[in-house]
């Protein structure tokens, strides 16, 4: 290989360079955004507040502290448990999926409301909104 | 007392890499100019990379938590800009790096000091103030040292400053502090007239001081480069910080409404339109700079050709306003098209550290310094390219200038000050 | 907030978008325009260092060369002043002309084929090697006639008129291709009222005189007219003739000194040829009438300008071209009246009677190759047109054999070669002596060579002009193959 030729693959491995130079960011950018959804995954940063508890053991004004995937219900083995007539034993699941709350109705007898409005599918929840399960009524907040 | 200390390893082999990378082209330039690899002087680049893994390794000890991705991009982007500028004079080279390192420096205090970036809203009148008096100063007091017919320099003993650079992180600064206090009023109650609903007029106030600051730049300085982009950082913040789009377009209104005033007004304007408009009718004139830097680019094509091969020399200004027509030539549309992807991630990166961020201050503050960079990179490019008549503003950590790189480090300082604090609220 | 941040980012991103669509339009669309512009300062950059192509003789003499300066500047050599007019000069102050002009991109690489190494070799930057061009002049004679001419304006011309190739082409004054860089000779070529600059051969413009009887009597035989032995007595003869008030003396007859004999009248058409009778040829003028005479004039090639390898001036019938008046066909049929011709052009008509009354295209260059030695371009050779019969040539041939042998031309006699040939001197009408003319082709049975010789103001063709061409048809018959 003459100089010529050498300086000519050296010129292309150059402007290559900085193309994978832009790659490896990208790289680091991915990896650094699924560590942090991850990271969200596990401390859900927001709070079911009571509002109106109805016949459950919770007051008003307390804050239920939400998993990355909790289900709501009066039976034993949800992860929060109304103890409260209207609710069905497996009444609701608020839920992260990485980037957002998400609120599934699983088929209760009395419905779920999110603002008002029955909860028919899957459901994206913003803090301040309001949710009734059955007559309990609860609120989004951050922690 | 314990030292904490973080080793930023992603930062630290990035910025190995784009060292790598600098060097490499270093010794490419010097076997096109040798036929040897190392023939060529490698101290000043060595001296570049090797300041910028110290800074990492500082930031280690001062601003652990701070974004990683910052510096190298920075870094790479500076890097490049000191290889071709060293190839088109090798002494403006040399000259560039000191003026980097004197950057890095400024970056390194800046994250050393114990204050937060918060502090700086307390002096926003300060900042404008200052910045004002600079460009106040620079008309009456300054220097004329390219024969322009304008003072842009302020010098001492044969350094020259150019204060219109350090005013844009000012501004943004100030911007930042004014529409975060502000907010509540200025997206609230508002004054209406007929169906056109208008802010409160006192607080039009900044509006129309930037507006008279750009127009004053514009006529006394011939600088309309530096108008359109103090302009187009205040509008731009002012949508961020107000969610209104009635604020630009009233700002962009009564800019058009100076330029087209300034076009009957001022037969430099009116040139620089034509200029614009037909180029080739100008082509040994008032156009000769833009014809030979769209000739030099077309001598690039798509790969370019090659460091150091080109001749980019042929263009005037290349170092600074044209730098990107030597990068054109010698590394094609695909060197531009990396280095310009390198700016959008700097900039992307700079604008979802503000997205993240839950200081209204901070978000406009990062978002602000973003803008400055974008702009300034579609004003100089699309001036270059035709998209828009030619505006003289070096092109962001590839231009020489001195000025121009102590106010792109101060963006990246004030940035990495950012992330830094904004992780550590989130710890 | 946010919302607005990242519709900022959006903005930015279209904008980039549309800058890098931009700049592929400047990069890639409108490259090769760009690069084409004369304010291209690139364009000379590369001018001064392609390494311009080599022009050869046809044995190999290197005729342009070329040196490279420790810039890798290229600079031309040229190794023979008498060839200036057909090479031409390649200059960056002066451009390029004649054939340095008009191979201009074989010499500079520009026409190749392009392959793989040629690609990588423009991307590494090397020197663009041109093509090499090998004409067909051949040296040795082109120094000889350029010793055999005398050193005033004039021109010669060999070629062989089985091909068409140009063997050798003189005009003088000529000047010095190596030196044009330096101005003052620069300036005294423009000055120098003998215009040097000027390709006398196939760019001088005169009379043909007597040599265009050729023309007519070929046109007499071919219309079928006239034969040779068309016999003319008495004053049809010996003149005077009168055309409508205009007299032709009987001077003019040249029956006195044919050949150093004196020839009485009756005398045939061939006769009128060897001895060249004017009184005659404009009698068979004005009976072949003017639209016949112009047709055959331009079969001959008068009033269009041949393909070749440099650039050629018309030869022209007259001022108006459509139809000529008696007195101008008269004087037009031995050569005089509105008619100037290019030697060239006398060249190619005396070919087409050695030739069976074809015209061979004239042919400068050999082959175009490239720096590998393949082979870019061919000979182009050909025929222009076939003006007379091979019945008619024949004849003519016969005629100008007896001139050379018994008439006008015997100065031109070559021990032991048999040729045909045609003196002529051209009034010019300016008080100054006439041009000598002399065209001829030998030998007669199979022609290797055709030769044509022009002085400026040389006087008599059979004096001065058939001397000249001897000596160069003595040169040119060993150097010509069978």
């Amino acid at each position: 290989m003459s100089v010529d030729d050498a300086l000519l693959v050296g010129r292309i491995a150059f402007v290559a360079a900085l193309y994978a130079f832009l790659l490896v960011l990208g790289l680091l950018l991915r990896r650094e955004l699924r560590t942090r959804a991850s990271l969200l995954d596990e401390r859900a940063p927001c709070d079911l507040l009571v509002v109106d508890p109805h016949d459950t053991a919770f007051e008003a004004g307390e804050r239920i502290p939400l998993l990355s995937q909790s289900t709501i219900g009066r039976g034993g083995d949800s992860d929060i448990v109304l103890d409260d007539s209207f609710v069905s034993a497996e009444h609701a699941r608020l839920g992260w999926n990485g980037r957002g709350w998400v609120l599934v109705d699983l088929g209760s007898t009395n419905g779920t409301l999110l603002n008002g409005k029955q909860v028919k599918r899957a459901t994206s929840v913003k803090p301040g909104d309001t949710i009734e399960f059955g007559r309990v009524k609860t609120k989004l907040v951050p922690v | 007392m314990r030292i904490r200390y973080t080793f930023r390893t992603a930062e630290f082999v990035l910025l190995i890499l784009a060292g790598a990378i600098v060097i490499g082209g270093f010794c490419l330039l010097s076997a096109v100019d040798h036929r040897h690899i190392v023939t060529g002087d490698l101290r000043y680049p060595a001296l570049y990379v090797g300041s910028t893994l110290l800074l990492s390794l500082w930031m280690g000890r001062f601003a652990p938590r701070s974004d990683q991705l910052i510096l190298p991009t920075v870094s790479l982007l500076a890097g490049v800009g000191v290889l071709v500028i060293s190839r088109l004079d090798p002494s403006l080279g040399h000259k560039q790096v000191v003026w980097i390192l004197l950057g890095e420096t400024g970056v390194a205090i800046l994250l050393a000091l114990p204050r937060s970036v918060g502090a700086l809203r307390l002096y926003k009148y300060t900042w404008a103030f200052i910045g004002l008096v600079l460009i106040i100063a620079t008309i009456f007091l300054g220097t004329d040292i390219n024969g322009s017919g304008y003072r842009r320099w302020i010098g001492y003993h044969g350094i020259f400053f150019q204060p219109v650079e350090l005013l844009k992180p000012l501004i943004a600064i100030f911007f930042a502090a004014y529409l975060d206090e502000k907010h509540e009023l200025l997206t609230g109650a508002r004054l209406r007239i007929g169906r056109l609903r208008l802010p409160p007029f006192q607080y039009l106030g900044p509006l129309v001081l930037i507006w008279s600051l750009s127009l004053l730049l514009l006529v006394k300085q011939n600088d309309l480069g530096s108008a359109l982009l103090f302009l187009g950082i205040f509008l731009a913040m002012l949508y961020i910080g107000t969610a209104r789009a009635v604020y630009p377009l009233t700002g962009l209104g009564m800019f058009a409404a100076g330029v087209f005033a300034s076009f009957h007004l001022f037969p430099h304007v009116r040139l620089r339109t034509e200029v614009w408009l037909d180029p080739w009718a100008h082509s040994t004139g008032s156009g000769f700079q833009l014809v030979q830097g769209l000739i030099a680019l077309g001598a690039g094509g798509i790969g370019g050709q090659g460091l150091g091969q080109g001749q980019p020399l042929n263009v005037p200004v290349v170092t600074t306003d044209f730098i990107l027509a030597a990068i054109g030539e010698e590394l094609g549309l695909a060197g531009i098209a990396a280095l310009l992807g390198l700016l959008l991630f700097l900039i992307f990166r700079g604008m979802a550290i503000a997205v993240e961020d839950p200081d209204g201050f901070r978000k406009l503050l990062a978002a602000g310094l973003m803008a400055i960079l974008g702009i300034q990179t579609i004003v100089i490019v699309g001036g270059t390219t035709r998209l828009m008549p030619l505006t003289g503003v070096p092109l962001p950590f590839l231009s020489y200038g001195g000025s121009s790189a102590l106010a792109n480090y101060l963006i990246a300082g004030l940035l990495l000050k950012i992330s830094s604090e904004r992780a550590q609220v989130q710890t | 907030m946010n919302a607005n941040i990242r519709r900022l980012g959006v903005f930015f991103l279209v904008a980039f978008a549309i800058i890098i669509v931009d700049l592929t339009y400047w990069q890639v669309f409108d490259a090769a325009g760009l690069q084409a512009r004369a304010d291209n300062p690139r364009l000379r950059y590369a001018a001064i260092h392609v390494r311009r192509g080599l022009i050869w003789d046809r044995n190999g003499t290197v005729l342009a060369g070329r040196s490279v300066d420790q810039y890798g500047v290229v600079h031309r050599t040229y190794l023979d002043p008498s060839l200036s007019q057909v090479i031409g000069y390649s200059s960056q102050q002066y451009g390029n002309s004649e054939l340095e002009a008009s191979y201009n991109d074989y010499l500079t690489g520009q026409k190749v084929g392009t392959s793989w190494q040629a690609e990588i070799d423009q991307l590494e930057h090397k020197p663009v090697v041109g093509n090499n061009v090998t004409l067909t002049i051949d040296d040795r004679l082109q120094k000889e006639i350029a010793n055999i001419m005398p050193d005033q304006p004039s021109s010669a011309m060999v070629a062989d008129p089985r091909t068409g190739e140009i063997l050798g082409m003189v005009s003088k004054p000529s000047f010095d291709a190596g030196q044009i860089g330096n101005p003052s000779y620069w300036q005294a070529l423009l000055n120098n009222p003998d215009e040097p600059l000027i390709n006398r051969a196939v760019s001088g413009f005169y009379p043909p005189g007597s040599t265009f009887k050729v023309v007519t009597l070929s046109a007499a035989l071919d219309s079928g007219v006239y034969s040779l032995d068309s016999q003319f007595d008495g004053q049809q003869a010996t003149g005077p003739l009168t055309v409508q008030g205009h007299v032709y003396p009987a001077t003019i007859n040249n029956l006195g000194d044919c050949g150093g004999r004196v020839v009485s009248p009756p005398i045939s058409l061939e006769e009128a040829l060897v001895c060249s009778d004017n009184i005659v040829f404009a009698q068979v003028g004005l009976r072949l009438g003017s639209s016949r005479f112009i047709d055959y004039a331009q079969r001959f090639g008068l009033g269009s300008v041949p393909s070749f390898d440099i650039p050629v001036a018309e030869s022209r019938i007259g001022p108006s071209g459509s139809s000529l008046d008696p007195v101008t066909l008269a004087s037009s049929a031995f050569g005089q009246g509105g008619l100037h011709v290019t030697p060239l052009q006398m060249l190619l008509s005396v070919e087409a009677i050695a030739d069976e009354g074809r015209i061979p295209r004239p042919v400068l260059v050999r082959s175009v190759t490239a720096p590998d030695g393949s082979v870019v371009q061919n000979e182009q050779t050909g025929t222009l047109g076939q003006p007379i019969s091979s019945g008619a040539a024949d004849l003519v041939k016969q005629a100008m054999t007896q001139v050379v042998g018994v008439g006008t031309g015997v100065l031109a006699q070559v021990p032991g070669v048999t040729m045909a040939g045609k003196t002529g001197t051209a009034e010019t009408g300016d008080g100054k002596p006439p041009h000598a003319w002399f065209v001829c082709f030998a030998p007669i049975n199979h022609p290797r060579v055709a030769v044509v010789v022009m002085v400026e103001h040389g006087g008599e063709g059979a004096t001065v002009a058939a001397p000249l061409a001897k000596q160069i048809v003595q040169a040119a018959l060993p150097l010509v193959p069978q």
